[in-house]
Order: structure tokens, then sequence, then C-alpha cells
């Protein structure tokens, strides 16, 4: 029987410890909230506000309007009018600027007599992923510019660009998440990692606490098995991760605004499978490790690195290579966050994520037969 | 006479260092027999592999009829262990502690809370059950602990060093327990290093250097060896082995 009398007195005894132990109780239940508000307001791949320097040679209406167009997008802030093109590149040097637009002189003179122009765009590329988007933001503002010359030039001549010319116009817009915001896409993948640290570290300690205070000695002399006392670890500390879990969902919707599309119930169904695999993770660790410093630092390290760097989190894992592609691939963390990514922001239901809710189940059920297996009935 | 425990040429090695070095030894049904000898002579080795919970190197032994080779599952049913460390858990009450001993062997609640009475009443906690373990007083703590070992009322409980930094009263009232089970039919193996507790024993194997130096009733070992007290015997044989 998967739950039987010993199972139940451990499950009590264990969570007596939790009760007894105030402290501890207070960071599991407050720290993934802490994580949450850290994380998200500390990463953002949304750029806006870019700071610009503008070196105008020219100061006429055209070029004014050239400025406009840039910073009316709300992704240029106009930071400076330096004197020279040195002064610009000294504004870069220092970081005080992080674009810089020179316009030549004799600009709206080229313009007037329709002939081809052409301005300088200087970008710190040090952060090259943040340079590539402003260089294309400012690319963007600077064709509409002059598709609005464009169109004003017809309009002189009295042709109508509906009438006249073929035109395309791309209507877009990104399905799952319409107002791109970075933050929505990154609140479930911070969920994934905050619940893969905090599963880790709760079981971490139970086992490896009782081998040094020889409490464990005592137990494997009782009819006990290593299942009975695996399952029983597990339950007080499944019902604080999913405690943790609701906090954190809430904090992520009502106070990020992060849209929940999906099930709710299939959120919490599916995040009790993956609580019942981290788990697993830390009772593996607690069963294996030396000493109770060690195993936290193994539950930390083995869930922090993981989390943010294969998980899919920040990184694609479709552009790692194939070996660090199949490492993710037993990794919870990724199914969950791939779980998370569909039911938050695409609506996702049970058939579309069956597949990551098995291999979670399976994996749990791996870990927690190998963890039993590596706690042995015997000492020495 | 039946036998509870029976031991052939046990040898448990660790690396190059034996610990238990060819033992041969009986407890009978009943009995309290007694493991003397200072501390790294081989006691608790001895007991862990009696338990089940270490493999020994060679040898046979029986613990009720059940091989320790491969029927250590089986031996964990029919045994009570309280190792030197008193295995209670700290911050749980004395109650919690009980009720969590008597869950863990399988025991109903209604069982366990006939033990729990036993228990409370045989340790002296009567009024102490919400109090804290942590708190309690050595002799305290120590009765908890024998009574947590033997909640499943087992045929044999291992003793390993019970009185072990214990006030002398609570050390004789914990030996006037250990008595009480005896005449209640359940044998009694225990260790320990104090020479004034083996007139408590039934029988007696004196261990040092992993090997039994010296085993009898206490009498049997004074006569024949024409010593007055055990301790001058033990220091003797010990003598003569250096």
């Amino acid at each position: 029987m998967l739950i039987n009398r010993k199972v139940i007195a451990i499950a009590k005894k264990e969570a007596l410890h939790v009760v007894r132990d105030i402290r501890s109780l207070i960071i599991a239940l407050i720290l993934p909230l802490v994580f949450l508000f850290i994380f998200a307001y500390a990463i953002t791949l949304d750029i806006d506000h870019v700071k610009l320097a503008v070196f105008d040679q020219d100061r006429t209406q055209a070029s004014r309007e050239l400025i406009n167009a840039m910073t009316a997008s709300g992704y240029f802030d106009l930071a400076a009018l330096p004197g020279s093109g040195k002064e610009l590149e000294l504004g870069l040097d220092m970081g005080s600027i992080k674009a810089g637009l020179i316009i030549p002189p004799g600009f709206s003179r080229h313009i007037a007599r329709g002939e081809t122009n052409s301005v300088q765009l200087l970008v710190d590329g040090t952060e090259s992923n943040s340079a590539n988007i402003t260089l294309n933001y400012a690319s963007a503002a600077i064709a509409s510019y002059t598709g609005n010359i464009v169109i004003a030039a017809m309009n002189r001549k009295g042709m109508s660009l509906k009438r006249d010319i073929g035109f395309i116009e791309a209507g877009q817009m990104a399905v799952y998440n319409p107002s791109m915001r970075s933050r929505n896409f990154i609140i479930p993948g911070i969920i994934a990692v905050i619940m893969s640290i905090i599963l880790a570290i709760l079981t971490s300690l139970t086992i490896v606490k009782e081998r040094e205070q020889g409490t464990l000695e005592q137990l494997l002399v009782t009819p006990a098995t290593p299942r009975d006392i695996i399952i029983g670890k597990m339950i007080p500390y499944w019902v604080i991760g999913m405690a943790d879990m609701l906090m954190i969902v809430l904090a992520g919707t009502l106070i990020f605004g992060v849209p929940l599309k999906g099930d709710i119930f299939l959120l919490f169904f599916t995040s009790g499978v993956f609580a019942f695999c981290g788990l697993g993770i830390g009772l593996l660790i607690s069963s294996s490790a030396a000493n109770q410093q060690l195993a936290i630092q193994l539950s930390v390290i083995l869930s922090v690195l993981p989390g943010f760097i294969l998980s899919g989190f920040l990184f694609p894992i479709k552009s790692m290579p194939k070996v660090i592609q199949a490492v993710a691939l037993i990794l919870p963390a990724k199914y969950f966050l791939i779980i998370l990514r569909g039911v938050f922001l695409r609506g996702s239901g049970w058939i579309a994520l069956a597949f990551e809710t098995i291999t979670l189940f399976g994996m749990g059920v791996l870990l927690v037969v190998i963890a039993a297996k590596r706690f042995k009935r015997k000492i020495g | 006479m039946q036998m509870s425990v029976q031991v052939n040429n046990l040898v448990k090695t660790f690396g190059s260092f034996t610990a238990v070095d060819d033992i041969t030894f009986s407890v009978e049904k009943g009995e309290i027999f007694g493991f003397i000898g200072p501390n790294g002579a081989g006691k608790s080795t001895t007991i862990r592999m009696l338990c089940g919970i270490l493999d020994q190197t060679s040898g046979a032994g029986t613990v009720e009829g059940f091989s320790i080779k491969d029927e250590s599952e089986k031996i964990k049913s029919v045994i009570g262990y309280m190792s030197q460390k008193f295995s209670l858990y700290d911050d749980l009450t004395v109650e919690e502690n009980i009720n969590f001993y008597g869950g863990i062997h399988g025991l109903s609640r209604a069982e366990t809370k006939k033990r729990k009475d036993w228990i409370l009443e045989m340790a002296g906690l009567r009024g102490k059950e919400k109090n804290i373990t942590g708190a309690l007083s050595g002799g305290w703590r120590q009765r908890l602990s024998l009574g947590c070992a033997i909640i499943h009322a087992p045929k044999v409980v291992f003793l390993d060093e019970p009185t072990a930094g214990v006030d002398p009263i609570s050390r004789r009232e914990f030996w006037s327990l250990i008595r009480g089970l005896a005449d209640s039919g359940t044998t009694i193996f225990v260790t320990t290093h104090y020479m004034d507790e083996v007139e408590f024993c039934d029988r007696i194997a004196m261990i040092y250097k992993g090997k039994i130096v010296a085993m009898g009733t206490p009498l049997e070992l004074k006569t024949a060896n024409k010593v007055v007290n055990l301790e001058m015997l033990f220091v003797n044989l010990i003598r003569s082995m250096e």
C-alpha cells in the first residue's frame, strides 16, 4: 500500500518538525515571493527610453521632423544635443547615451532636391542584443519618416498612394502575447525556476539531518521501508510547495498583471506533479549527501544553474548545442516551463500538455525509486 | 532452553581494522545478557549486525530464528533497539514521540494509546505528555527512549549503552525496569562499560579488541578466576593480552 500507517506517522512527524521550526517555515513561504519580485523587476527584455543624442548639423524643420519621428515612438528619449561628433562619441564612451544620430549639413536641401540622403546612426554595441533591437527601432523610425516624405512628394505631384501605386500593408499581430510584454513571458519562467529551487531545498535536509542526529539509525530498525519514509517525508513539503505556488501565481497575475488564459485546475494539477518531481530531487540529494551543508549547496547548485540556463527560461533550448539539448531533456524544470507558458499565455489545455505532465510524473516516480534505493536499509 | 540470539564465528572488518573478531555466543529467552567492554571494543558493531542494519564480513547469526544475513527485515519486526543517542526527536513532545514510534511500527491508534499509557507509567512521565522532549533531563529521556524502542512489545530488546551519561539514581531505576521486562519474558541484550552494572546481568560476555575474553554468569566468573569483583578480572585479562 502506498499510504499506510507508517507513511502517515512519518508525514505527521515531519509536519510537526515544520510547525515547530516556525522561522524556517516563514522563510519557505516568503522566499518565493521575494524571488519573484526581485527577478520580475530585474529581468526585463523590453527596450524603451533609449537615451539618444543627436548631432544636428542641419538645424532645419526637416531635421527636427526626423528627430521627432525618432522620439515620438517612445523607444528613444532625446538626452543631448551635442555640438560636435566628438562630443557625441564621448557620450557613448561614458555611457551617458546609448545611441547617437548624426544629421549631415544640407539634410533638408538634399530632400528638397530629391537626392539620396544619409544620416549616421551610432549604437553602443556592448550589449549586442539590446543594440540590435535599438538599431531596428531606429531604422523603422527613419523608414517611416522617409515614407512620409515620399507620400508628401507624391501628393504635390497630384498622385495618391492608394490609387496610383500598389501597396503592401502587413497586418501584424503576435498571437499569444499580443502586447509583446516580455514580463508576460518571463514571469511564468521565473515561477518554474523559483519552484525548482524551493522544492529542492525543502526536502534536501530531511534525511541527512536525521542521519547526523542519529535518529535515522533508529528508523532503520523499524519495519518502515525506504519507500514509506520517502513518501511520508514528501507529503508535508508538498503542501508547502503548493502554498508557495498559489502565492506566486496570485502575485504574478494580480500584481504583475500576467494573463492566465488557461484552466486554473490544470495549472495546479500540473504544479502538483512538478512538486512531486522537485521534492524527489531534494530527497535524492538528501539521501546521498554526506552532511547538511553539502546537501544545501547541492540543492541550490542543481536547481539554480540548470533552472536559469538550461530550462529555456532565458535562452531558447533549440539554439543550444545538441549535447546541451540532451542534458536539458532530463531537466524537470524544462517541462514545467513549457506547461506554465502554455497555460498562462496560450491557454493550452489538458491534451496539449499531456506529454509534459506524464514526463514529469515519470521522472518523479524514477527519482523516488532511486532515492529509496540510495537510502540504504543499512548503515556503514 | 530455547535460544533467542545465536552467533557463530561472527567477524566484521572495516578495511584493515577488525572491529569484531570471530565471536561466538548465545542468549537464552528472557535472559539479561550483558556485553561488557571499553569504548571501541566492538559492542555497538555487534549490536548493529544483530539488528540487521550492518552487514557482517563473515560468520553467521540468528535472532529469534531469523538469519542476520538474509532475513534482516523479519528480524526488524521482532526486535526493539535503543541506540546510544536515545534517538528521540527533541523538537517533538513526549506524546508526539510515542505516537510516532507507535505509528512507524504499524500499531493502530488504539494499540498506540494503550502502549502510551503503559510507557508514561513505566517512565514516570505522566503529566509531562505535552513537554518538549529536548527539555527533559537525562533519566527521563532515557526511559522515554526505552519506551519508544519497546512500544511494539518486541521479543528481543537491544540496548546500546543505555545508561551512558545518566545519573546513578536513574541508572538504578533503569535496571529495575530492565529486570521487569526480562521477568515478563523479553530477552535483553545490553552493552555497558560500567563494571558496577555487571551484577544486574544474568550472564555476561567481556569483550576487548573485538574478541570475547570471558563469558559466564557473574558468580561463575568470580569463582573460576578467584576474584572478588569482576572489574579486577577484566583488568587482569586485558593486562595478560597486552
